[in-house]
């Protein structure tokens, strides 16, 4: 008699969310999807022998999850106690306060990732999957198993079935070059905008500390032109003319900038409120600002450097025919 | 057969998973890493036909007509090929399918467990946030975690730590109670004795 109590392993890959969470595990001859949600669990099983692909598509995923929350909500807490910080421990955390959210939102849109198993009745998203190095353990795992129910596929499966496609298959190829491969690694706009980067950036970085109003007018100014570049560059993505590298480095500046701007007055009003409740003459939080504003013009300027990589390599690199026959 | 990227669903290019296991969706510009298996060629299967049974040969319990392929695992029933259903190694016939019939069940046929245990653990602990609710939450704890302790647990989680757990945090909450009624029954009878 086969046994009742099938033992699993876990899998790679886990998604905790607040009232929800997933996760995969290996069990006999199946894999076994738990999704939960309050105090419940549904299962779907995945038998070896019926899995024909399993596909992982790259692609921006922000998610929260439960411990990061509380992570935050603690870290924030931990705030509370600045009054009786030295200046530098408090210029830290605004630091590490705009600098997390920053490689959260860096991390999600580069490696994030949607995972999809299919058999011949249905393709299931796999939840627990959302980051790229996660998938790739996940496959290390799980595709000697399958390969060892159902044998390897031959390397050139492609070509074979190319060879013996029908109409649905080779209408699957462009018969001229895609848009996407034509789209440019630069334009004007995008030279622009990566200069006003790394302008602002240079500006900001040499003025931060400046008392002058009109060096805040200058940022101001440049800052809006930055803006403008973004949002020309994500027009210009989106009509197939630039390509996704440079619309990466706009969608990351316009992020950094809003980010920025909320971490920034918030922490402005909570820093104040706490040194003005300690008494005249603390009032005055200025320092660590200047910090927050170089930390914030230093990353600018990271950007600007990427989005001149990138322009360069639009210039100088032939991007490789994606046409091969 | 044209696979689809995992975010788009759009076809993906095959003359770029010629060339690697991997290949940007035309539609989305995603990048897909494909892992293909043999079942993704193999041909649909036929609809099972059963064999007419011929004289002196086992015939199905449900269709006298047909040949027999195989017996139900739980009720030991005769089953053709229409009727039989595989369950892993085994193989069971309609009517223990239906019924859920057989420890098996707990192991192929279930979608979804309640989590008894979380529950269990939770209520003391949530219970806290208004802490009067201790009152109920504390010894219902106990309570709920005895009946419900043979109850399946999730099917991955095989460890009854969360009982414990809930049990204890459930005891210390109604030792609490009992202390501090004692308590205020104590505060309460002195302050009668000092009235008099």
């Amino acid at each position: 008699m086969a046994p009742v109590e099938e033992k699993y392993r876990r899998l790679p890959g886990r998604r905790r969310g607040v009232i929800s969470g997933a996760s995969l595990w290996m069990g006999s001859d199946h894999i076994l999807l738990v999704k939960s949600a309050w105090f419940r669990e549904e299962y779907k099983r995945f038998y070896l022998r019926d899995i024909q692909a399993i596909v992982v598509a790259r692609g921006p995923r922000f998610y929260f999850s439960m411990p990061m929350l509380i992570l935050a909500v603690v870290w924030l807490f931990s705030g509370l106690a600045m009054r009786a910080w030295p200046n530098s421990v408090a210029m830290g955390w605004i630091a590490v306060t705009i600098a997390l959210p920053v490689v959260w939102l860096a991390i999600s849109i580069t490696a994030g990732c949607r995972c999809r198993l299919y058999t011949a009745v249905s393709r299931d998203d796999l939840p627990s999957l959302f980051r790229t190095w996660t998938a790739r353990r996940f496959l290390r795992q799980v595709q000697p198993r399958i390969e060892q129910v159902q044998g390897r596929v031959e390397a050139g499966w492609a070509d074979a079935e190319r060879g013996h496609a029908g109409p649905s298959v080779a209408a699957m190829a462009p018969t001229e070059t895609p848009r996407q491969a034509a789209a440019a690694g630069h334009t004007l706009a995008s030279d622009l905008f990566v200069l006003s980067l790394v302008v602002s950036s240079i500006v900001g970085l040499a003025t931060a500390s400046s008392p002058a109003a009109v060096w805040n007018r200058v940022n101001t100014g440049l800052n809006l032109m930055q803006l403008a570049g973004a949002a020309v560059v994500l027009v210009q993505h989106s009509r197939r003319i630039l390509g996704r590298a440079m619309q990466r480095v706009a969608i990351a500046s316009l992020l950094l900038t809003g980010v920025t701007f909320y971490v920034q007055t918030f922490s402005f009003a909570f820093v104040n409120g706490v040194r003005i409740g300690a008494g005249p003459g603390q009032a005055s939080a200025v320092r660590p600002f200047v910090v927050a504003h170089q930390v914030t013009y230093g990353l600018d300027l990271l950007l600007g450097l990427i989005g001149a990589i990138v322009t360069l390599r639009g210039t100088y690199h032939d991007e490789p025919d994606m046409i091969k026959d | 057969m044209p696979l689809p990227c995992a975010r788009c669903d759009s076809p993906l290019p095959l003359w770029e998973l010629a060339s690697a296991d991997a290949a940007a969706c035309t539609s989305c510009g995603s990048r897909n890493t494909v892992r293909v298996f043999p079942a993704l060629f193999a041909a649909p299967s036929a609809p099972a036909v059963p064999e007419s049974a011929l004289d002196g040969e086992a015939a199905c319990f449900d269709h006298p007509s047909k040949r027999a392929v195989a017996a139900c695992h739980l009720c030991g029933r005769f089953v053709c090929q229409l009727c039989s259903v595989e369950f892993g190694d085994q193989v069971w016939c309609p009517g223990c399918v239906a019924g859920g019939r057989g420890q098996g069940k707990s192991l192929y046929l279930e979608p979804s467990r309640t989590l008894y245990d979380s529950i269990a653990v939770t209520a003391p602990l949530a219970s806290l946030i208004f802490w009067p609710l201790t009152i109920v939450t504390g010894p219902g704890t106990v309570v709920f975690s005895a009946m419900t302790w043979k109850r399946p647990l999730s099917l991955v989680r095989r460890r009854r730590w969360r009982f414990v757990l809930a049990i204890l945090i459930g005891l210390a909450e109604t030792v609490g109670w009992i202390w501090l009624i004692i308590f205020w029954w104590e505060q309460f009878r002195m302050g009668q004795n000092g009235a008099r």
